[in-house]
């Protein structure tokens, strides 16, 4: 298994190549996740939706047959009336269009409260499922390296028993100790424990973005409520709005029908486009010769120009990276690339710049990537913004208080008995060495527990950000809204925050070095700075990128030979 | 067994371990892409 994993170490000495993946790798986790949200589309539209349809059509065929049969019974008509076609009568025919069922209609109750039960399991099914895909390979994954470190604890134990009170066993016993406190402990979440369950917590967080994603995509796809919400609102609606004579309606229903028509329209729609890509990917598209990546090269010639992409040349990290960047300047204006994002075919070159760049990070790349995702960011509408609020609400400092007061605990507790031991001057020169090693390996891992309180201070800065790029983007793509942006009351802790924030720690993300009051948040981040201000200071940084890691690495080890302080 | 072999075992437990931890920040930067993908798919 150490031999795979160095095999695939010495495979990434390619500098524009991920650092932490070979090419197959990425390739691999890429089709998977693919696989995992085509599965969860399939589960989230196609049976959902169906499903939804098929309940609301029993709904509609019950509740249209008890109108008949209580208007007939309340006008008396004859018994060779058997459907509302069989009505010729105009006046009655009139009469019966105007009819509506009483609201308390114990059988309307009954039926709407069967169909709405039925309609709220579709979506917990179509969630549990979402979950099912989402959990069982990352459970997988993970339980099955927390059972091979708790077997080799055991073995580990089996031999510190086999050793102890042995003569000549004292230096193998010591060994066996160290290496037993690097194992750690299970319950307590200590050593190697420690970093499966952080893994656990990131996967989790993960697949909770997954899902939410999906959720959110949804939403999207029937113009701002998910299907079922907004079924279930329709037929709230319909039996419970009241006419001026006190009676529901119930002739809404043809509306839901029509709603799930154009849902099916729509991804009519979205799909064709996807299949014209593909075929034009497999040199199919006329002819037309196709570039690296799939991209056909009979693009349009001024969205190209103005993205600075030749058709001729071959779409590379260098030039995806351009191109991107080219996107999100200034060079191109807001209603350009909103023209550009409605071309099809440039959509796609974009698509592919995207990936191409993402398949080959290197950190400076990295940070010039880092650039344009902020950027892109910056561009993005009312779920983004609304996405940015959830990711602050989820690290709010409340939600990292507890965590942040055990771990600084359990440090100080652990702190204290290693030097309580260093203290003991029988020590060997080894063991001296050995549980320094130990002091420093835990001063740096409370390093990240600070990180954790200077994300507490930033969160506040989030929270303003939030108001700006919400303002921002309102603007910017007022004439496309479709989901609500948050509100401004959500974000008045504004005058009370600190002025200078400082910006989130993140591994191989690019930080401002001058304490400008720009800031990251997981895939999110944003400028307060103007444009102009934050792109020279970046440029500085990419330009310096090697210099700035060099120096804030002599920095962090500074600040770890200090050593931190406990509160 | 000996010490060796368990600090060899221990090594290649922590590779693993750190390699998942690495799978699974790629999982978050992918997803992140993916969601920007969405974003651009809306128009």
């Amino acid at each position: 298994m150490a031999e795979n994993i160095n095999q695939n170490a010495k495979t990434n000495t390619d500098p524009d190549v991920n650092t932490t993946n070979t090419k197959e790798e990425r390739v691999e986790q890429e089709a998977t996740f693919e696989t995992y949200q085509k599965e969860t589309n399939e589960i989230n539209f196609k049976e959902t939706k169906s499903s939804i349809k098929s309940e609301l059509a029993k709904l509609d065929g019950f509740l249209k047959n008890l109108k008949f049969r209580r208007f007939k019974e309340e006008n008396n008509l004859p018994k060779n009336i058997q459907s509302e076609e069989d009505i010729t009568d105009p006046e009655m025919k009139s009469k019966f269009e105007s009819y509506k069922l009483e609201m308390d209609d114990p059988e309307v109750q009954t039926q709407y409260a069967n169909a709405r039960t039925q309609l709220i399991d579709i979506t917990t099914d179509r969630n549990n499922k979402i979950n099912e895909l989402y959990g069982n390979k990352m459970a997988k994954d993970e339980a099955e390296k927390v059972g091979k470190v708790q077997e080799l604890l055991n073995k580990v134990d089996a031999e510190i028993n086999e050793c102890r009170g042995k003569e000549g066993q004292e230096e193998k016993l010591k060994r066996l100790e160290a290496l037993k406190e690097k194992i750690g402990n299970k319950e307590e979440k200590t050593g190697l424990f420690a970093t499966l369950h952080k893994i656990a917590e990131s996967q989790m967080a993960v697949r909770k973005m997954a899902i939410q994603d999906l959720a959110e995509t949804m939403e999207a796809r029937v113009n701002g409520g998910d299907a079922f919400v907004k079924a279930d609102e329709k037929i709230k609606n319909s039996i419970g709005q009241l006419d001026e004579n006190g009676r529901i309606v119930t002739n809404d229903m043809s509306e839901i029908s029509d709603d799930l028509e154009k849902m099916d329209q729509e991804e009519q729609q979205q799909e064709e486009p996807k299949e014209e890509q593909q075929a034009s990917q497999q040199g199919k598209n006329n002819g037309a010769p196709v570039m690296e990546g799939g991209v056909p090269a009979d693009l349009k010639p001024n969205y190209l120009m103005m993205l600075g992409f030749n058709p001729g040349n071959v779409l590379n990290t260098k030039s995806s990276m351009a191109m991107l960047e080219n996107y999100v300047s200034d060079k191109i204006t807001d209603a350009q690339r909103v023209e550009m994002l409605n071309d099809p075919e440039t959509r796609g070159i974009i698509l592919e710049a995207m990936d191409k760049a993402n398949k080959s990070i290197n950190p400076i790349n990295r940070i010039k990537f880092n650039k344009t995702r902020a950027n892109l960011v910056k561009l993005a509408k009312g779920e983004m913004v609304r996405k940015a609020v959830e990711t602050i609400g989820d690290a709010h400092p409340e939600n990292l208080e507890e965590s942040f007061e055990n771990a600084k605990n359990e440090y100080a507790s652990r702190r204290a008995d290693l030097e309580s031991r260093l203290n003991v001057q029988s020590l060997s020169d080894e063991d001296r060495a050995n549980l320094e090693n130990q002091l420093a390996e835990l001063d740096e891992k409370y390093q990240s527990v600070v990180n954790v309180e200077e994300f507490r201070t930033h969160a506040a800065g989030l929270e303003r950000f939030r108001d700006r790029a919400a303002d921002k983007i309102s603007g910017m793509f007022n004439k496309n809204e479709r989901l609500p942006l948050p509100k401004k009351e959500d974000a008045k802790v504004e005058k009370n925050e600190p002025q200078n924030v400082e910006p989130e720690k993140e591994v191989n993300e690019y930080q401002p070095v001058d304490g400008s009051q720009e800031f990251f948040i997981g895939g999110l981040s944003g400028a307060v700075n103007s444009r102009e201000e934050v792109a020279e200071k970046e440029a500085e940084a990419i330009e310096n990128g090697q210099k700035v890691a060099e120096v804030k690495k002599d920095e962090k080890n500074k600040d770890e030979k200090k050593g931190p302080e406990i509160e | 067994m000996t010490v060796e072999e368990l600090e060899a075992q221990f090594d290649a437990l922590q590779n693993d371990v750190n390699d998942l931890k690495q799978e699974v920040e790629a999982d978050a930067h992918l997803e992140f892409i993916e969601s920007l993908k969405k974003y651009v798919n809306k128009y």
